[in-house]
């Protein structure tokens, strides 16, 4: 049996530092598998299981992603280009982890921890992102139009040039982020922190709804 | 917001209040359908209404005049503000006794503003919205296609808000004619005398007709030659399709309000499905579906709660069937909404198979539609059980009570999962009733349903 197949079996589940660039595990059964510092470069997991595995360190640029269950280990992984559209990343660890161009449309991140992450002009459009730990993310340039952020912690985020139309920031701790060039048209800030946000002239506050706000 | 406005006066009114003004952003096209739809349902209505306008500019009013002339008919009084543009008065239309026109003052910031007021005891709906401003439209400037304009505010159906907005309209229309809005004034009156005294017109088929005409509006943006010049097709397209799902949040909204003994239903239910949804296990997108069947979950039942059922199980099906046939429809006439539509359709269902529509048993049920079922009877039960306010904790009685119809009424499985949610709530678990922000729903919607056929539930 070559690598593919043992895996795809799912019979063995210890594979750290694994070379798996380009390969199709597309639709498996990869439940606790432990892949901690693979080289998974453009690797295909569409739909597959990755409940509970370790891809700490792993490297998953251009990894496919889609409709995955990756709720996983994922403290320092590289997930730059990754497809991560309609993934399941509900609750998981991505502290610190680089995902510049990653496709996140409609991807689950309720409760995730995204703390010091890199998401610099990613698409987060209608994204739910409830009660999220975002603190000190880099978002500069993201599209969150529509996007659920109650409730979610965003301290010292980097939020300039974001788009924020019609996002949803009720209750939301926005204590010294940056929202300069940012556009909060309609944007729902009750009961936010907004305590030390920096703003400037370009942002966009029509329809704001500040009510209850701390600042 | 501009100073002086309607919407910013209503803004500040309802700044400090416990609900702030839900504001979402709208493109032109949008707004003429929604409009469409909320003026053609007065032909439709069962009492006369009193209707305020304000159209920015006389020349987009000529455009609606010949629809006016139809719904004066009707309705009570109309009163129109507009800044005056040619032909703006001479039109036949406002020779009719019950129409005035305002010509507003071309600084007058409401004349930035796109209002439409409908109030009537049975029928109220409202459009209250102002155009962005060069500046606010950012470095693209203004759109050069018309239907790309944006405009924010608000629309409802909530009485409270329209008659608030009514009053605001009218202190507008004092400054230019004073005795129009005397009039007015005693009309309102009136009218708020007649509140409550008459069965409310089928919400149902106001939302249909705003469905309707949102998709009609929506074929003629998919058309080829169409479709190409527009630089912001999927903003538009997204636009109207959001437009939809809220015109069906805002009935269950509604729904909400005016069942004064459990007036949080459709946001406390939600939770609870999310949260069981998420102690299965479920996968995301259908955590995602649970979620909006559950603010949803009462569309199926527009008049009453569920009724306490005593015929036998063939009478009953009879007469939930007619009763839920046209109804359970409204959600049908959305595609996006075909899935939440199915759940929805039979919670009804009972685990042994003597319930409706289908007399589906087991695992035949459609999960989602099993955990709503449970989970809606236990929120209504520990909503009745703590305003009875006896000795035992309400959770401990609802629990009890949907324990004795395991395996009749629900699925055993739900309620065992049901069981270890309520200890966790003992615990101090707190799970949070979320209202949507309505303007903007389309993080709840699942556009894409990838797999359809039946999860199973391994345990």
């Amino acid at each position: 049996m070559t690598k593919i197949e043992i895996i795809r079996a799912g019979q063995e589940k210890h594979f750290p530092g694994v070379d798996l660039e380009d390969e199709d595990l597309s639709d498996c059964q990869l439940e606790q598998i432990n892949l901690a510092g693979a080289n998974l470069v453009g690797t295909d997991f569409s739909r597959s299981n990755l409940k509970g595995a370790r891809l700490d360190g792993a490297n998953l640029l251009g990894a496919q992603l889609n409709l995955a269950d990756v709720r996983a280990n994922l403290v320092g992984a590289n997930l730059m280009q990754a497809d991560l559209s309609n993934a399941d990343l509900r609750g998981s660890n991505l502290r610190g982890v680089n995902l510049m161009g990653a496709k996140l449309v409609r991807a689950s991140l309720a409760g995730a921890f995204l703390s010091g992450a890199n998401l610099t002009g990613v698409n987060l459009e209608g994204v739910d992102l409830r009660g999220t730990d975002l603190r000190g993310v880099n978002l500069n340039s993201a599209n969150l139009k529509g996007a659920n952020l109650a409730q979610a912690d965003l301290q010292g985020a980097n939020l300039s040039e974001a788009n924020l139309e019609e996002a949803d920031l009720r209750g939301a701790n926005l204590a010294g982020a940056n929202l300069a060039g940012a556009n909060l048209l309609c944007a729902e800030l009750e009961r936010a922190n907004i305590v030390g946000i920096t703003l400037d002239r370009r942002v966009c506050l029509l329809g704001t709804s500040l009510s209850k706000t701390a600042s | 917001m501009l100073e002086g406005s309607i919407l910013q006066k209503l803004g500040t009114a309802h700044r400090q209040s416990k609900k702030p003004l839900n504001l979402g952003v709208y493109y032109k096209n949008t707004l003429v359908a929604l409009c469409h739809a909320l003026e053609d349902f007065i032909l439709e209505s069962e009492s006369p209404p009193l209707m305020i306008s304000a159209f920015q500019r006389g020349k987009w009013y000529l455009q609606e005049a010949e629809r006016y002339e139809e719904i004066a008919e009707k309705a009570l009084q109309i009163a129109i503000m507009a800044a005056p543009d040619t032909g703006f008065e001479s039109h036949g239309t406002n020779q009719k006794k019950n129409v005035a026109l305002v010509s507003l003052k071309p600084e007058d910031p409401v004349a930035q503003e796109w209002h439409l007021m409908i109030l009537s005891p049975t029928y109220t709906a409202m459009v209250l919205c102002q155009e962005l401003s060069e500046a606010d439209y950012g470095v693209g400037g203004k759109p050069k296609e018309d239907l790309e304009r944006k405009f924010y505010g608000l629309w409802t159906f909530e009485p409270e808000l329209v008659r608030e907005a009514v009053e605001l309209a009218i202190a507008h229309i004092a400054n230019y004619d004073p005795e129009l809005a005397k009039t007015l004034t005693a009309k309102v009156e009136n009218m708020t005398a007649e509140f409550g005294s008459q069965q409310r017109d089928d919400l149902g088929a106001v939302v249909s007709r705003v469905v309707d005409y949102l998709q009609t509006c929506q074929q003629n943006l998919h058309q080829p030659e169409r479709a190409s010049t527009l630089s912001l097709f999927q903003a538009l397209d997204d636009n109207i399709v959001s437009n939809e799902m809220q015109a069906f949040l805002r009935m269950a909204q509604l729904i909400d309000r005016t069942d004064v003994s459990n007036p949080m239903a459709a946001s406390e239910v939600a939770s609870l499905a999310e949260a069981m949804g998420q102690l299965l296990d479920l996968p995301a997108w259908q955590i995602k579906r649970l979620r909006l069947a559950g603010l949803l979950h009462r569309l199926a039942f527009p008049k009453t709660a569920k009724p306490e059922v005593k015929q036998s199980p063939a009478q009953q099906q009879v007469l939930e069937q007619q009763q839920k046939l046209p109804k359970a429809s409204v959600l049908r006439i959305m595609p996006q909404l075909e899935a939440i539509a199915n759940i929805i359709a039979h919670q009804t269902e009972l685990w042994d198979g003597s319930g409706a529509p289908d007399g589906l048993a087991y695992d035949s049920i459609p999960l989602e539609s099993r955990i709503i079922r449970l989970v809606a009877d236990f929120q209504d039960k520990v909503t009745r059980y703590s305003q009875a306010e006896s000795e035992t904790p309400s959770l401990t009685q609802a629990l009890t009570d949907c324990q004795e119809g395991s395996g009749q009424i629900y699925d055993p499985k739900l309620v065992e999962a049901l069981n270890l949610l309520v200890m966790g709530m003992q615990q101090g678990m707190s799970l949070q009733a979320y209202q949507p922000k309505i303007a903007a729903g389309m993080w709840l919607l699942d556009l894409e349903p990838v797999e359809e056929n039946q999860p199973v539930i391994d345990n």
